[in-house]
């Protein structure tokens, strides 16, 4: 039988990069295939090209034995292929019918019929076992539920070839076994589905084959009956598997509280309720981890922490300063009092890419010595700084006055660590430390949290991943259905309580 | 090391040509417009791009305009590089004139150059407070201060008509200006049958003084930041909104500054006309001297060239004086497209 | 007495709200699609010099309209090869389009008409049309019956605009490449092409704005006659959330503004006209400070 997609030799570079390498892979009707490997590994780049938004530089694409040349994401979708990005390409000002019409060659460009889409919307839903309003704005929903409208979207494209890019990385577990649910289905239709993942359970609960990337090449196929998770780590990671960087929970921290938070109230941007009741205390010497489902409040809450905003109702004592006390409850006031604090969204909040890493390092601290004295910058403190974080953090570099967008996210989010640890806080937020950061990354930056942990340092850590709080946590906030729980003692509670309160309504 | 030699040595070539190509692209075109005068496009052009610099009197007549407009280049250098648009360097011109002309009865008392420079710095507190509304109400309300200081322009411009034609009119109440400035007041000649005033000295000392502020000052620093990255920046403890609204105010202030520079070294009375679409040109010398202000006095000598070279041009054939604000038009375009085009991966995507 | 001075007044508030309503319109769509244009003061300016020329050149101001809104068209088109195709930054690329326009409209103009060329009362202008019983039913007879044609094509445009924007498929994608670009390009669209073509379509409108004030207000050109309106314009379409109804309906605010600062000059003969002058540009600023949320603004504008 031909495969519906086969890809032979199919290699792209970036510069002097090989993003991918002669990837040879085939997809048969009603087959799940896995494709894992880290960040990095080049998946995104097998999507991209797959999905049109990319050509490749060498191989060939095969769609139903013959070849094809994509000039864009429309020309994949008309072949038959069909993308859930793992950054949702949807438009949250629309409803959920009218994201699904955009694009869509059928969609007239005169008078729109939204009725007669709405129901088609409500089929393709239905007959995936999925709920969905065809009326409801796309913001207005949770990341699953946006997940299921790009589901919709795709399958309303007649696809016969559905790629998965990362579909559980924001996915509690009972929405993932949801989507997982809707993945056999599709099997059973005769849809064949590339899942591109880094994560084992994926792997084994939904795909019968997996193709193991790394560094653009592949490392390994089986069959995944025929396979063990030791086997796939390895060929995942290689050679150079990082210790383990768990300790478990020290002793209960007894010192004085420095962050008190009571009855806080969280509002999005857009006024809408994020969440409420939360009050927590963190103490020096442990690591708080807030759990949850991205957009349950994270967000919100470390802005708040951090002086960017103030809650909506109760109030944040950190280090001496109250959020409901005018004008003292801001970034610096906080950081001059010890806060420290690592942004989620690194591009955005945490560097300034087009200056240089001296500058960099100075941008949380041009209030204080020895960066800023008598008015003036000080630029060689700061230059003694980064090189000082080079050579502690192996930071791979151009050079000391480099740009920092020159650099790999990894490298940049030890510069920001290394200058958000430089005046040795008294609290630290840490967002999202380790996403997108390869595994000695990423073992790196937690072993720099519990080294804070160590010096006394009460670190607030959010995270998503449920396995990297299991390895750092003390105690753990659990924000879900609009409201906080706990936290929870890490020795006292299971995995289990604290995934039902991610998903309680 | 060889391979990376060759390779700067293609991205300098590419660079040169493009920029050959770019500029060639943009001078036909304005050839090309020069033409439709019924003129010899390149006499035409040539006497507009060489007059400012190579005649004798043109050369002083470029110095003379370049000092107002080095000190506004200035003025929305500062405002771009925080990241605001002050597109209303004009009426802060006006603002800061007229509150100066306003002082100058409170200031004839003031001891030799003292009331000179009082004169000054009240100007460039009527410029910064006129610049600071714009910022202010932009960090306080998000008003969008590209409007703001456009519409402030505007009623600059009708204050002004107002005051120079009641409260400050001449006490002969002939012609819509003010009294004549105060002998004292005025800027000395530094070059004998020039009309070059010592304004030259002022332009040239807040370029260099701002060009310091910039570098090594935590507010340069700060203002740097903001205007890269305002969310990171205030992250990190910068106040974005203070900035903001400081460099609005000390953009509004140069402004400010050039127009009292222009009463006290040209015109002697507030007067409509102190600032005939200057405003705009320093949009352009911003531009071009990519908000450096090192730069900012070269981007005004060409801008002033230009104007002085538009004059003659104007004079001689008869053709007419906006042609300045359409080569600046192009030169911004020009510009643009030579950054654009550099960028890799501009096209497509 | 009075209902005459509020009749007079309505009126040619709405005469003074069309230019801002037309610009508006187009800004509009143009935001929508993601483009700022803070360039339509300049693209105003075109289409008012390019409506007298043609109108003069042809005997038509039907012609002068047409010809105003080619020019407004091509003159967006800059703006749409630099802020869209090159992705320069759209702010840097406005302002220079609105440099190149005032530079660009003086200099044809001193070349066409400024030298010896007609007095302004010479141009084919539009006139109000007479719509029969319509204009003569008391009080809205003169106020909304008794103008020209231009007023009444306004009000189809507004609506045709806000139809094909809301309703239609191609408003659909349009609004789409103005809240998140990538998506339009993930379902398979083309999100340059229909940023381009909004951007030429807020040209063509800026233009018939900048026609209505040069062929149908003052029947003549004079350089910079647009005066700040394409910044207004601007203002109307924050002020109205970036929703066409609601944008022309603030220039009609601006409008009537407008006509009743020349009634105040006249009322109050004692205080300075200069005060009445600025009452527009006033306006404008109050306008954008009471404008807090930015609810409606599309997500990737200006990006």
């Amino acid at each position: 039988m031909t495969p519906v997609v086969r890809l032979a030799g199919v290699t792209r570079r970036f510069g002097s990069l090989t993003a991918v390498d002669g990837l040879d892979l085939d997809l048969a009707a009603g087959e799940v295939v896995a494709l894992l490997g880290e960040n990095g590994a080049g998946k995104s780049t097998v999507v991209n090209m797959l999905s049109g938004a990319l050509p490749p530089d060498a191989g060939t694409i095969a769609v139903d034995g013959r070849p094809v040349a994509f000039a864009g994401p429309a020309q994949a979708l008309a072949a038959g292929i069909g993308t859930v990005h793992q950054h949702y390409m949807l438009v949250p000002a629309f409803t959920v019918v009218e994201n699904v019409m955009l694009g869509d060659p059928r969609t007239p460009r005169g008078l729109l019929d939204l009725r007669a889409a709405a129901a088609r919307v409500e089929a393709i839903a239905s007959d995936l076992g999925l709920a969905l309003d065809p009326f409801a704005p796309v913001g207005s929903l949770d990341v699953a539920g946006q997940q299921r409208v790009e589901i919709v979207k795709a399958l309303s494209r007649d696809v016969r070839v559905l790629l998965l890019d990362e579909p559980t990385a924001v996915l509690a577990r009972p929405d993932a076994e949801r989507l997982f649910a809707v993945v056999d289905r599709l099997k059973a239709r005769g849809t064949a589905v590339l899942l591109i993942t880094h994560k084992l359970d994926d792997v084994f609960r939904a795909a019968d084959r997996v193709v193991i990337l790394r560094r653009g090449r592949v490392e390994g196929r089986h069959r995944t009956a025929d396979v063990d998770r030791d086997t796939l780590v390895r060929l995942m990671v290689g050679e150079a598997m990082p210790a383990p960087t768990a300790e478990g929970p020290h002793e209960a921290a007894t010192g004085a509280p420095v962050v008190r938070v009571e009855g806080v109230e969280l509002r999005r941007a857009n006024g809408s309720l994020a969440a409420a009741e939360i009050s927590f205390e963190a103490r020096p010497g442990e690591i708080l981890a807030i759990a949850g489902v991205e957009g349950n409040g994270q967000g919100e809450l470390i802005r708040c922490l951090a002086g960017l905003e103030r809650p909506a109702r109760g109030r944040i004592e950190c280090l001496g300063l109250r959020s409901d006390l005018p004008h003292r409850w801001t970034p610096r006031a906080l950081r001059r009092a010890g806060l420290a604090h690592v942004p989620e969204d690194r591009r955005r909040d945490a560097v300034v890419g087009s200056a240089t890493l001296p500058d960099n390092h100075l941008l949380s601290h041009s209030f204080r010595r020895p960066f800023a004295r008598s008015g003036l910058i000080r630029r060689g403190p700061a230059l003694a700084a980064v090189r000082a974080a080079i050579g502690r953090f192996a930071v791979r570099t151009p050079g000391e006055r480099a740009r920092i967008a020159a650099l790999s996210g990894g490298n940049q989010q030890k510069l920001v660590l290394a200058r958000e640890l430089e005046a040795a806080p008294k609290v630290l937020l840490a967002a999202q430390p380790t996403r997108g950061l390869d595994i000695q990354t990423t073992a790196f930056v937690r072993g720099l949290l519990l080294e804070e942990r160590r010096r006394g340092t009460a670190v607030i850590l959010v995270s998503a991943d449920l396995g990297e709080i299991w390895d750092l946590a003390d105690r753990i906030l659990v924000l879900g259905g609009g409201r906080g729980h706990g936290p929870f003692d890490r020795r006292r509670t299971t995995r289990e309580e604290i995934g039902a309160h991610m998903v309680s309504r | 090391m060889n391979a990376v030699a060759a390779s700067v040595g293609v991205a300098l070539r590419g660079r040169l040509v493009l920029g050959v190509a770019v500029g060639a692209g943009f001078l036909a075109l304005l050839l090309g417009l020069l033409a439709l005068t019924g003129r010899d496009p390149l006499t035409v052009a040539w006497t507009m791009a060489s007059y400012g610099f190579l005649d004798p009197n043109g050369r002083a007549e470029t110095v003379v305009r370049a000092i107002p407009l080095c000190l506004m280049g200035l003025g929305v250098a500062i405002a771009f590089r925080a990241g605001a648009f002050n597109i209303g360097a004009d009426g802060q011109l006006i603002a800061g004139s007229a509150l100066a002309m306003a002082a100058v009865p409170f200031l004839v008392g003031l001891p030799g150059w003292i009331g000179a420079a009082a004169f000054l710095l009240v100007a460039a507190a009527g410029g910064g407070a006129w610049g600071g509304v714009a910022g202010w109400l932009r960090a306080r309300f998000g008003a969008n201060e590209i409007i703001v200081t456009i519409m402030l322009n505007y009623v600059a411009l009708q204050l002004l008509s107002w005051l120079i034609r009641g409260p400050m009119q001449e006490r002969m109440r002939m012609l819509p200006r003010s009294d004549a400035l105060p002998v004292p007041f005025r800027l000395p000649v530094v070059l004998d049958g020039t009309r070059i005033h010592a304004g030259v000295w002022i332009a040239l000392a807040a370029t260099v003084l701002l060009a310091l502020v910039l570098r090594r000052t935590v507010f340069g620093y700060r203002l740097d930041m903001v205007g890269r990255n305002p969310a990171a920046a205030r992250v990190g403890g910068i106040g974005d909104r203070g900035v903001v609204v400081a460099a609005m105010l000390v953009g509004g202030a140069l402004c400010g500054l050039a127009g009292a520079v222009e009463i006290a070294g040209l015109h002697f009375r507030l007067q409509e006309g102190i600032a005939v679409g200057y405003g705009i040109t320093a949009i352009a010398i911003a531009l071009l001297a990519r908000t450096e202000p090192l730069a900012v006095p070269v981007a005004a000598v060409a801008l002033a060239a230009l104007y002085v070279g538009g004059a003659a041009v104007q004079r001689q054939f008869a053709v007419p004086f906006p042609t300045v604000k359409m080569v600046e038009g192009l030169i911004v375009f020009a510009f643009l497209a030579f950054v654009a085009l550099r960028r890799p991966g501009a096209r497509g995507g | 007495m009075e209902a005459a001075i509020l009749i007079g007044l309505l009126a040619s508030g709405v005469r003074f709200a069309v230019p801002l309503a037309l610009a508006a319109l187009g800004e509009t769509v143009s935001q929508r699609a993601g483009v700022l244009n803070v360039g339509i003061e300049g693209v105003m300016l075109i289409g008012a010099l390019a409506a007298v020329l043609c109108a003069v050149w042809t005997g038509s101001p039907w012609l002068g309209l047409l010809g105003a809104i080619v020019a407004g068209v091509l003159f967006a088109s800059i703006h749409a090869l630099f802020a869209v195709i090159l992705k320069a930054d759209q702010i840097v690329s406005g302002i220079a389009l609105f440099l190149l326009g005032i530079g660009l409209s003086g200099f044809v103009f001193r070349l066409t008409l400024g030298s010896g060329g007609r007095p302004p009362g010479q141009v084919p202008g539009f006139r109000p049309l007479d719509l029969g019983p319509l204009g003569e039913i008391p009080f809205a007879g003169p106020v909304l019956f008794q103008h020209n044609a231009l007023v009444y094509l306004t009000v189809v445009a507004v609506a045709a605009v806000a139809f094909l924007l809301a309703r239609t498929g191609w408003g659909l994608s349009l609004r789409a490449a103005g809240e998140n670009p990538e998506a339009v390009r993930a379902a398979g669209l083309d999100a340059t092409r229909l940023r381009v073509v909004a951007v030429l379509v807020g040209g063509g409108f800026a233009g018939a704005g900048g026609a209505f004030l040069s062929i149908a207000q003052l029947n003549g050109f004079v350089e910079n006659m647009v005066a700040g309106r394409g910044f207004i314009a601007i203002a109307c379409v924050v002020f109205g959330r970036w929703n066409p109804v609601g944008a022309v309906l603030v220039a009609l605010a601006f409008g009537m503004t407008e006509a009743a600062q020349i009634r105040l000059q006249i009322l109050y003969p004692a205080l300075p006209h200069q005060f009445f002058v600025m009452l527009p540009y006033v306006a404008a600023i109050v306008a954008l400070v009471l404008m807090r949320a930015r609810s409606g603004q599309p997500a990737a504008l200006g990006r």
